[in-house]
């Protein structure tokens, strides 16, 4: 007989008095529903997966002790993301020196010549409207680009692209002077453009 | 007579450009450029697009190995332990 695990979907307002509670019962189906999701967004500060299995684990806990001072007329999910993402990045400065130094940037940047023009020519994307929301082999070669970068241009990418925050807080959170940030944002985003150019150009 | 801008010049203000953060001068000069300049416009597009397209991964789900969620819930029963016993003090 095949036992189909359902989860148990627990609203907003289930899962800020359970955890306040420290409800066991409660915190399993808290884990169940908002792990893979808080997985996902700690992925981009490291990719080695017993580092975020680590993130994970203190993330949630962080939650759990923070939770009294979450304001419950906000909705829940970007604070507990913004919890992800402070830890991420935490974790980044403590562990800078051991992280991995394998992407030559420079191969993947455009390329001039001397009289500054397109070493090579530019061509147009067609992209399907269907496209714009990515399709699973798109997705999967973006993330790739996006994962390839080392962290210096990795994470102020993420988080100036797929979070949202400006340069001024990336700065900050990070500890680089404003330019910095956006030199490393500018060639990181030369680099994934280079890579998807690649992918519409080869298929 | 002041200088055109040359591809490699456009390409290095883009994030600039397309922020908004260009002073007047030097964002005509650009348009300028682009105006007359094929690759340079296929550049732009497919740079916003890429950008935009890059955004959309927050919506992007992964994959947490089951394992992982198990250990992730042991741990935390642990340091309930730990926490319910400190509210008790
Ligand atoms: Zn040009």
């Amino acid at each position: 007989m095949v036992v189909i695990m359902k989860v148990r979907e627990l609203d907003q307002r289930q899962v800020v008095e359970g955890l306040k509670a420290l409800d066991t019962g409660v915190i399993d189906d808290f884990v169940d529903q908002y792990s893979r999701p808080l997985f996902g967004v700690i992925l981009n500060y490291t990719k080695n997966p017993s580092d975020a299995e680590e993130i994970l684990q203190d993330t949630l806990l962080k939650i759990i002790k923070k939770i009294e001072t979450f304001r419950e007329e906000s909705d829940i999910w970007p604070w507990m993301r913004r919890i992800a993402i402070n830890n991420g990045i935490m974790w980044l400065r403590k562990h800078r020196a051991k992280q991995d130094r394998t992407t030559h940037l420079e191969d993947l940047l455009p390329k001039f010549s001397r009289d500054g023009e397109f070493d090579s020519p530019i061509y147009g994307w067609t992209v399907d409207p269907e496209e714009v929301y990515l399709n699973s082999e798109l997705a999967g070669e973006l993330y790739e680009a996006v994962q390839s970068l080392t962290y210096e241009y990795r994470v102020p990418l993420v988080l100036k692209d797929i979070e949202g925050y400006s340069i001024k807080q990336i700065s900050s959170l990070l500890g680089l002077k404003e330019p910095t940030t956006k030199t490393r944002i500018h060639r990181a985003r030369l680099f994934v453009r280079e890579r998807l150019a690649k992918y519409f150009e080869g298929r | 007579m002041r200088d055109f801008f040359k591809c490699q010049e456009c390409v290095d203000l883009l994030t600039d450009y397309l922020e908004g953060n260009l002073e007047a001068d030097v964002k005509d000069r650009l348009d300028e450029h682009l105006s007359g300049c094929a690759p340079c416009i296929n550049f732009v597009k497919t740079f916003e697009k890429s950008k935009d397209l890059t955004s959309r991964l927050r919506e992007q789900q992964v994959n947490i190995p089951r394992e992982v969620q198990e250990r992730v819930k042991s741990f935390l029963k642990e340091e309930i332990v730990t926490l319910s016993s400190e509210r008790l003090k």
